[in-house]
This record gives C-alpha cells, structure tokens and sequence, in this order.
C-alpha cells in the first residue's frame, strides 16, 4: 500500500494553531532524513522541543522508517510521560481532564484578581486625607491594605498554578504529537481514512490518459 | 606551603569522614590566594590515597572554579585509566559541565562496568550537546555495542536516568 504522506496527515488532524506551529516548511530545498534529525538533535541541546518535533516531522516526512528519528521519538517520548509524571501531572490530569481549558480558566481568574487589585489601590489613592486624621480614623486604610494583601496573595497563588498548568499544558501537548506521529508512522494503515493525496507510486499503471 | 603542612593535609584526606570540613578549608584558602588553593586543590584530589568521598566533595569545589588545567587533568586521567576511582572521575567531569567531555565519556561506554555506565549517563545529563542526545537515542534503545554481560536490571535503571536526563533537555530543570 502506498504510505501517505506524514506532513498531509497530520495537517488534517491537528487544530490548526497547532498545524501552523508544527508543520513549517523548511524554506530550503529537500533535505536527506539524516539532516533533520541532526537540526532536531541541535534544538534539543537549546532546550527548544517545539523546533525538535518540527524537524523530526520534516526527517521522517523524507524517509517514513528513518530509524534515528522513531527512536529519538521514542527516547522524547518515554522523557515526556516520565516528566510529566515525576511532577505530578497524572493527578492533575484527574482534576482537570482538559488541561489548556484549566489553564485558560487560570488565566481568565487572574485577568480578574488583576482588575480587582488596580480597583483598590486606586481607592486607596483617590481616598487622601491628612495624616492626621488617618490617624483618627485608621480603620479604612487597614480595610484597604487587607483587602490589597489577600487579592495580591491570591494572585501570586494564581500565578504559580498558571506557571505550572503552562508546563504541564506544554508536556501533554508534546507527548500527543510524538505519539501521534509514531502512529502514524508505524501503522499508517490506521490513517487511511485521512483526505489528502497518497505518495504517487510509479509503478503503479494509469489507466486513464 | 611547608612540607609538613602539605602532609596534614594529604593525611586528612584518607579519611572519608573528614571531606565536608576539609573541602571547607580548601575553600578558604581557595579564597584567601587562589593560585595556592587550586594548587592545594590539584595535590589532593589527585592523591591515589584521598578517599573516594573526600574526591567526590573536592571535585565539586573544582568544578566551581572551572579551572581549565584542572579539568583537563580530570579528563586525561579518566581517559588514561589510571589508580584512581572512574566513578569518581566521572562526576566531577559532570559537575564541570564542559561539552568537551562527551567523546570521552561517550567512547568509554562500551567497556565500562554497570555503575560507570549510569554515571556516564548522570555526567552527561549536565552537558546538552547533539552528540550527547545522539547517545542518549542510542543507549535508550540499546544499538550501542558493549562489552560486558547484558544485565536487565541495570538496563532498566540506565534507561530511566536516560529518560530523566532528556526530560530536562526537552523543558529545562
């Protein structure tokens, strides 16, 4: 059977945000398998995994079996669920099944605290009285400050659980590209089904004109 | 430095339960004149006698002064595999970090024992470089050649530091 092409396939099944960033071209002429797996193992040591799959989907778009790129696929993948899992994801994941909506959820209730928090510290700056009389009646001022403490706890805490869905979000986002690029290179029969022209066979005959 | 104060110092450094206090001292002296410190610093960690422990905590102290001579010393004894302690070596390679290390660590690989292979491994995971996820690819899917007995267990051990090692390549520590 006639392999599909990598880089079709998973055009049409990833979101389209996620196509855009994934599936660059190369802008330079096609390169041998072997010259991206490199550019991906040189993205891996700068830390930077997004251009690593990118490349890996380039190399393995060349040559389906190339197999330097499963393997590092593999090796990225087993490093991606050890991670996710050594900083307790798993049991996030229980929580908040959908892991970028939770962090969306964070991001809007922190959008929120920050609204919250310039409320009262621009009351607190429009309230001035003399010092003198703050003296008398303190119990305002303490109002606000408290009210300024707590909103600026809790969005510090917001903050640290956004770091930590961001993280997360990132993890989960790049084990589903691995795994589903390993799917479909190792069983490409299960992808049929995906529109998108087959890599012409030349030896297959035509017989139209 | 008297001979007499340089031998306190070597007899000091028999004893595996002395290495915190005497790698502090080293330390200060590091500070007080550091050319006399790194001296100091090179007589003891390359004593055949210094105990493995009281190496390990000298060459986290040599790693912090990125002393090119010193590693390179570090590196040409591990390479030359002379008396002393290949584990030991190892670390204190990973704790300098330099990339330079790799072909080294990566081309010893195949003759090296169970608990030198998982070490090679932990010194490889501080310094990122192409070649070292090239062997880490490798290791993890067992195409290297080595010598030795295949043991599943410490195969399972090494592949998981592989695992851990490249988790922190992919999104930093």
């Amino acid at each position: 059977m006639t392999p599909l092409s990598l880089r079709q396939t998973l055009d049409n099944l990833l979101e389209r945000p996620l196509a855009r960033r994934y599936l660059r071209a190369p802008g330079y002429e096609p390169m041998p398998a072997r010259f991206h797996y490199n550019a991906a193992l040189r993205d891996l040591s700068i830390k930077d995994a997004e251009n690593a799959i990118s490349h890996l989907i380039m190399a393995l778009d060349m040559e389906r079996d190339h197999a330097p790129s499963l393997h590092l696929a593999k090796t990225m993948l087993f490093g991606l669920s050890q991670k996710f899992h050594d900083e307790g994801g798993h049991f996030y994941k229980q929580r908040h099944p959908d892991l970028s909506a939770w962090v969306k959820q964070l991001e809007d209730r922190l959008a929120q605290k920050d609204q919250a928090l310039m409320k009262w510290q621009n009351k607190k700056r429009e309230r001035r009285i003399p010092a003198w009389l703050d003296k008398l009646f303190p119990t305002w001022l303490r109002e606000y400050e408290s009210q300024i403490q707590r909103l600026t706890q809790e969005r510090n805490r917001l903050k640290d659980q956004l770091r930590y869905g961001h993280k997360m979000s990132q993890l989960e986002e790049f084990s589903r590209l691995l795994g589903l690029i390993l799917e479909i290179c190792l069983h490409p029969g299960r992808y049929a089904w995906v529109g998108g022209p087959a890599l012409e066979d030349p030896n297959e005959q035509r017989w139209y004109a | 430095m008297s001979s007499a104060g340089m031998l306190d110092w070597l007899d000091r450094a028999r004893d595996p339960a002395q290495a915190d206090v005497l790698t502090q001292a080293v330390e200060a002296e590091w500070r007080r004149n550091r050319q006399e410190g790194l001296q100091l610093l090179k007589a003891l960690y390359f004593q055949p006698e210094t105990a493995s422990a009281t190496r390990r905590s000298l060459g986290r102290l040599m790693a912090q002064s990125q002393d090119r001579q010193l590693f390179n010393l570090v590196l040409g004894h591990y390479m030359l595999k002379g008396s002393l302690d290949p584990l030991t070596l190892v670390a204190t390679l990973g704790d300098f970090a330099d990339p330079s290390a790799v072909p080294a660590l990566t081309s010893a690989w195949a003759d090296a024992d169970w608990p030198e292979r998982a070490a090679i491994v932990d010194a490889l995971s501080h310094m990122p470089a192409p070649e070292t996820i090239d062997f880490f690819n490798q290791v993890f899917h067992g195409t290297l050649e080595h010598s030795g007995t295949p043991d599943p267990l410490w195969e399972a051990k090494i592949k998981r530091r592989v695992g851990v090692a490249l988790s922190r390549f992919l999104l930093g520590h």
